[in-house]
C-alpha cells in the first residue's frame, strides 16, 4: 500500500488572553491509499483542531506553526499560498464536519448544495452538475424525490448522508470525517458507518476518521491513533490497540466500553477530566490521572516511540532508556 | 393577522380618544384656532350637532368608525377641504420618498455591513463601524440642513424648493425632472440616516451567520470566499427583512422631519403644517394614514418571509 | 478597537456635557434669553458663535440648552426603563396569561409609528417639557420591556431562583431579590439606549416646533434656525452646525457606552455557558447601534 498522506510535526497554536496554547502538538501521521485511519480522543483533546488544520481551515486566533508539513501525494499543502486552497478543498481533501446536522445551509435544497460542490471544481454547466449531484445522492441512499428537499425536511441520518454525498462528490483523494455519527441514534449510526465502508470498497476511499468513541473507530478503521492533550499517545493496528492497549489512557478507554458478552464487569470511568491546555502538568500530560504513574512521570515528558513492531506509544512504562537517561 | 387588526383598532381608538381626553373641549380642535376665543354659543351648538358631539360616547365612536370605513376623515379647519383629499394628494410623494429610501439604504447600508462582516478584524472594519455609528447618531433633519447648505448654498446645483406647485414645463419629461430634483436631497438624507442603522444590523447578522457550521462546510467544499460569504448572506437576509419591517415606523418618522426641512410636499410636511396651524383633523388623518402604512409594511414582511426562508414556509403550511 | 475603549470615550464625553449643563450659568458668557448683540451677528470675540435672529448669544443658548436636552433624555430614560423593567420582569417571571396580555400590548406599541403619534399627542396635550417627557417615555418603554422579558425567562430557570421558589419565597421577593440583580447589566444597557433614543426624539419634536417655547433645547435652536433659513446664509456655520454636533456627540457617546455595556453583558452570559471549543469564533452577533427609533 503506497503512502497518500504524510503529516510531520503538525502543531497548531491558539493565541488566548492567557498566552499561546498548543491544541495540536507535534503530530505525525500517515495514511495509505485506500486506508482508513482512526483518531480517538476525549473532547478537548485537539481532534477538531487537527481536522481543521488538515483542511487548513484554522481561524484566528488559531495558527498552524511553521515547520508543520502535510505531504499529499508528495506535495506540501501547507506551503501553498492561501488562495490556492479553495481549489484543493473538496477535490484533494474533503471534509465531513462535526455536527453534520448543521453543516447544510438551511435555505438551499440539498441537491443544489451538492451540485455547488461540483461546479466549484470545474463543471460549468449547472444542469449537468445537478444531474451528477442527484446521482451522488442516490448513491448514498437519498431517493430522487427527496433530492429537492430542504435540510429541515430531512431526518438527521438523511442529512448526514447528504453531507457525505457532498464530501465525495468530486472523488477526493482523502476524506476527513470529524465525528461523522455523533448525535445520531444507534441504528442510524450503524447504517452510516456501513455506508462509509461501502463507499470505501466501491471507490477506494482513503480516510481519516476522528471520533471520541473507540467502538465507532474500531468498526471501520485499519489503524488507530489515540490523542491526548494535543498529542498522539498510542498508534497501531486497530486489532492490537483494541486487544492489547499499552498506554494506560488507551487501556482506560478500552475498559470504559460496555461489554455485552463475556463475564459481568463493572464499567470503569477515567477519573478526572482532560487537562487545561493553559496549565499542563509537569512531565507526562496524563500523569495526574494515570493509575500507573510513578515518580519519573512527573519529570520526564515521554515521546512517541516504537514499543513493539508496528506499535508506538508515548509512556515511560515502555521506555526503559528514557527512564535511565533521566536517572 | 389578528395582531395587525389589533394595532389598527388601537390606532383608530387613539385617534378617537385623544381629542376627547386632551385639555379643553373637542370644539377647540374643530374650529380654526383663531376663532376658538370668539365663537358664539349658537355657533358652538351648531358645530357640536354637525359633528355629533352631543351624542353618547359609544355612538360617537361607532359613527367615527363608520365614517372612516366610508373614507370620511372630516374636514380641514384651515382649508375646509376633506382631509382625505388632502392626504391623497400628499401620499404619493411620501410613498416614493420612503420606498426609495428603504430600497437605497438597503443596498448601501446592508451592502457595506455585509462587506464589513465578511472581512472583520481589518482596519476598514473598525473604521466602518465607528463611521456608521456616527451616521446613525446624527439627527436626520440636521443632516438634511447640512446637505441643503452644501447643494443649494455652496454648489448651487439644486434650487431650494418651497411648497411650489409643479409647473410641468416641458411636458412629461419636464415633470419627471422636477419631481426628481425635489426628491433628490430628501431621499439622500433619509437614505444616509437609514444606511447607518442598516449597516449595524446587517453586519451583526452576517457575522453571526459566518460562525455557523454550514459555513465551514461551504469552505470545505472548496467554494471561493465570495461564494462562502454568499451562503451566509442568504441566511442573514431574514433578520434584515424583519428589522426593516419593524423599523418601518421609524423611517416614516424620519421622513416627517426630513420632509419638513426640504419643504417636500409629502405627509410629513403636511403634519408639520397642520401642527403650526393647529389643524387637528388633518393631523389626525395623517397619523392614521401613516399607521396604516406601517401596518401594511409589517404585513408585507410577513408575506416575504416564506419566500426567503423555507423553514417559515413549512411552519406556515402546518 | 475594543468596546471598553469606545465606552470610555463615550463616558468621558457625557461627563463633559453634564458638567457644562450643571455649570451653565458660570460657563455661559451671557443670559441666553436677553438680546445682547445685533440680530444675525457673525462670530466675534464678544460672541464666539454669533447671535440668532433676535440677537441672543448662540454659545450661551447652546450651553443652557444642554440642560434641557440632557434632562429630557435622562428623565425620560428613567421613566421608560423603570416601566420597561417592571413589565419585562413581571411578564417574564409570571408567564402565562399576564405575559400574553403584556406582550401583546408591547407588540401593538412597537407597531405604531412613534414620531407621528408623539407629534399628535404633543400637539393635543400642549407644549411643555413635562408633556414631552411623558409622551416620549410612555411610548419607548416597549422595546426594553421585550428584551428584559426574554432575559428574565432564562434567569428564572436558573438554580437559585428555582431554589428560592421551592423554599416558598413570595413572587415579589423572588423578583426583587433574585431576578433583578441578575438582569441589572441588561437594564443598565437598556437605560443607556433609551436615553439615546429619547434625546433624538426630543430633538425631532423640538425641531418640529413642539417643545416648550420658553425653554430651548438643541432641537429647538435648530427649529428657529430652520424657520429663519439660516442655512442659506453663512450663519449655518455657527447657528446650524454646533447644535447638531452637540446632539450627535451626546447620542454617539450613549451609543458607545451602550456598545461597551452590551459587550460586558455578553461576556457575562458567555462565562455562564459551558466553555466552547477553542476554534469556535466567539464573536457573538451583538446588535450595536445608536439612535434607532427616531
Amino acid at each position: 500500500m503506497s503512502t497518500l498522506l504524510e503529516v510531520r510535526g503538525l502543531s497548531t497554536v491558539y493565541h488566548t488572553s492567557e498566552g499561546p496554547v498548543r491544541a495540536v502538538d507535534g503530530v505525525d501521521l500517515t495514511v495509505g491509499r485506500g486506508e482508513i485511519l482512526g483518531v480517538v480522543g476525549e473532547s478537548g483533546s485537539g481532534k477538531t483542531t487537527l481536522v481543521m488544520s488538515l483542511m487548513r481551515l484554522v481561524k484566528p486566533p488559531g495558527r498552524i506553526l511553521k515547520g508543520s508539513e502535510m505531504l499529499l501525494d508528495g506535495e506540501d499543502l501547507f506551503r501553498l499560498p492561501r488562495s490556492a486552497m479553495p481549489a484543493r478543498r473538496g477535490r484533494d481533501l474533503a471534509l465531513i464536519p462535526q455536527s453534520a446536522m448543521h453543516a447544510l445551509n438551511p435555505v438551499i435544497p440539498v441537491d443544489r448544495q451538492v451540485a455547488e460542490a461540483i461546479t466549484a471544481h470545474g463543471e460549468a454547466r449547472s444542469k449537468a452538475a445537478l444531474r451528477t449531484a442527484r446521482d451522488r445522492l442516490r448513491e448514498v441512499g437519498i431517493s430522487p424525490e427527496r433530492c429537492h428537499a430542504y435540510p429541515h425536511e430531512l431526518s438527521g441520518g438523511m442529512r448526514q448522508r447528504c453531507v457525505i454525498a457532498m464530501a465525495v462528490a468530486n472523488e477526493p483523494k482523502l476524506v476527513i470525517a470529524d465525528e461523522p455519527v455523533s448525535g445520531l441514534d444507534v441504528v442510524v449510526q450503524a447504517r452510516i458507518l456501513r455506508l462509509i465502508s461501502e463507499l470505501r470498497e466501491s471507490r477506494g476511499l482513503s480516510m481519516i476518521l476522528v471520533s471520541h468513541d473507540l467502538t465507532t473507530v474500531a468498526k471501520i478503521c485499519d489503524r488507530i491513533m489515540v490523542m491526548y492533550a494535543g498529542r498522539i499517545v498510542e498508534a497501531g493496528e486497530t486489532r492490537t490497540v483494541f486487544e492489547k492497549p499499552l498506554h494506560p489512557y488507551t487501556r482506560a478507554l478500552v475498559e470504559a466500553i460496555p461489554q455485552v458478552r463475556g463475564p459481568r464487569q463493572t464499567l470503569r470511568a477515567i477519573p478526572g477530566g482532560p487537562p487545561d491546555l493553559n496549565h499542563l502538568p509537569p512531565g507526562c500530560n496524563f500523569q495526574p490521572r494515570c493509575p500507573a504513574a510513578f515518580a519519573d512521570c512527573k519529570v520526564v515528558d515521554p515521546s512517541l516511540e516504537e514499543a513493539e513492531p508496528g506499535k508506538k506509544v508515548a509512556c515511560l512504562l515502555y521506555h526503559e532508556d528514557e527512564r535511565k537517561l533521566e536517572a | 393577522m389578528a395582531q395587525y387588526a389589533l394595532v389598527l383598532l388601537v390606532a383608530l381608538s387613539l385617534n378617537f380618544a385623544i381629542p376627547r381626553l386632551a385639555p379643553g373641549t373637542p370644539i377647540d380642535y374643530l374650529v380654526p384656532s383663531e376663532q376658538v376665543a370668539t365663537i358664539t354659543p349658537e355657533q358652538r351648538e351648531r358645530v357640536l350637532a354637525q359633528f355629533g358631539l352631543e351624542k353618547p360616547l359609544l355612538e360617537q365612536y361607532w359613527l367615527y368608525l363608520a365614517g372612516i370605513v366610508q373614507g370620511d376623515l372630516g374636514y380641514s379647519t384651515q382649508q375646509g377641504r376633506p382631509v382625505v383629499d388632502m392626504l391623497l394628494e400628499r401620499l404619493p410623494w411620501t410613498l416614493v420618498l420612503v420606498g426609495g429610501a428603504i430600497a437605497l439604504s438597503l443596498v448601501i447600508g446592508a451592502g457595506a455591513g455585509f462587506l464589513s462582516a465578511a472581512r472583520r478584524g481589518g482596519q476598514t472594519e473598525v473604521g466602518g463601524l465607528v463611521f456608521f455609528m456616527f451616521l446613525d447618531s446624527m439627527p436626520p433633519f440636521w443632516i438634511g440642513m447640512l446637505l441643503l447648505v452644501l447643494f443649494s448654498g455652496y454648489l448651487q446645483i439644486l434650487p431650494v424648493f418651497g411648497a411650489l406647485p409643479l409647473t410641468g414645463a416641458g411636458g412629461g419629461f419636464g415633470l419627471t425632472f422636477e419631481v426628481a430634483q425635489r426628491l433628490l436631497l430628501p431621499l439622500l438624507t433619509l437614505t444616509l440616516v437609514r444606511a447607518g442603522w442598516l449597516f449595524l444590523v446587517a453586519r451583526s447578522s452576517l457575522a453571526g451567520e459566518l460562525s455557523e457550521d454550514y459555513i465551514v462546510m461551504a469552505e470545505a467544499k472548496g467554494l471561493s470566499r465570495r461564494r462562502v460569504v454568499g451562503h451566509g448572506v442568504r441566511n442573514a437576509l431574514l433578520p434584515l427583512v424583519t428589522a426593516v419591517a419593524v423599523e418601518a415606523g421609524t423611517v416614516v418618522g424620519g421622513a416627517t422631519v426630513v420632509e419638513t426641512v426640504f419643504s417636500y410636499p409629502g405627509l410629513g410636511r403636511l403634519i408639520y403644517e397642520s401642527v403650526l396651524s393647529r389643524d387637528y383633523p388633518v393631523l389626525q388623518g395623517a397619523f392614521l394614514l401613516l399607521a396604516v402604512g406601517v401596518i401594511a409594511a409589517n404585513l408585507l414582511a410577513d408575506l416575504l418571509y416564506p419566500v426567503i426562508d423555507p423553514r417559515v414556509r413549512a411552519e406556515g403550511a402546518r | 478597537m475594543s468596546g471598553t475603549l469606545l465606552g470610555r470615550i463615550g463616558a468621558a464625553t457625557l461627563i463633559l456635557f453634564v458638567v457644562a449643563a450643571v455649570f451653565a450659568p458660570v460657563l455661559a458668557p451671557y443670559d441666553p434669553t436677553l438680546r445682547t448683540a445685533q440680530p444675525f451677528a457673525a462670530p466675534s470675540f464678544a460672541h464666539l458663535l454669533g447671535a440668532n435672529d433676535v440677537g441672543q448669544d448662540i454659545l450661551s443658548e447652546l450651553i443652557f440648552a444642554s440642560r434641557l436636552s440632557l434632562t429630557v433624555g435622562i428623565v425620560t430614560a428613567c421613566l421608560a426603563t423603570v416601566l420597561g423593567a417592571t413589565v419585562g420582569v413581571v411578564s417574564g417571571y409570571l408567564r402565562g396569561p399576564v405575559d400574553g396580555v403584556l406582550m401583546r400590548g408591547v407588540d401593538v406599541i412597537l407597531s405604531l409609528p412613534f414620531l407621528p403619534l408623539m407629534i399628535v399627542l404633543a400637539a393635543f396635550l400642549g407644549q411643555n417639557t413635562t408633556n414631552l417627557i411623558l409622551v416620549i417615555g410612555l411610548l419607548i418603554w416597549a422595546r426594553p420591556a421585550r428584551l428584559i422579558r426574554s432575559q428574565v425567562l432564562s434567569v428564572r430557570e436558573s438554580g437559585h431562583v428555582q431554589a428560592a421558589r421551592a423554599m416558598g419565597a413570595t413572587h415579589g421577593y423572588v423578583m426583587i431579590r433574585h431576578i433583578l440583580p441578575r438582569i441589572t447589566p441588561l437594564v443598565a444597557a437598556q437605560f443607556v439606549r433609551t436615553a439615546n433614543v429619547s434625546i433624538m426624539l426630543e430633538a425631532s419634536l423640538a425641531f418640529l416646533g413642539l417643545s416648550d417655547p420658553f425653554q430651548k433645547s438643541w432641537g429647538a435652536i435648530l427649529f428657529y434656525a430652520n424657520a429663519r433659513s439660516a442655512f442659506l446664509a453663512d450663519a449655518w456655520l455657527w447657528w446650524v452646525l454646533p447644535p447638531g454636533l452637540c446632539i450627535a456627540a451626546v447620542v454617539v457617546s450613549f451609543a458607545f457606552l451602550g456598545y461597551a455595556l452590551e459587550e460586558r453583558v455578553d461576556s457575562r452570559l458567555r462565562s455562564i455557558l459551558p466553555a466552547s471549543e477553542p476554534q469556535k469564533d466567539n464573536e457573538a452577533p451583538t446588535p450595536v447601534g445608536g439612535g434607532t427609533l427616531r
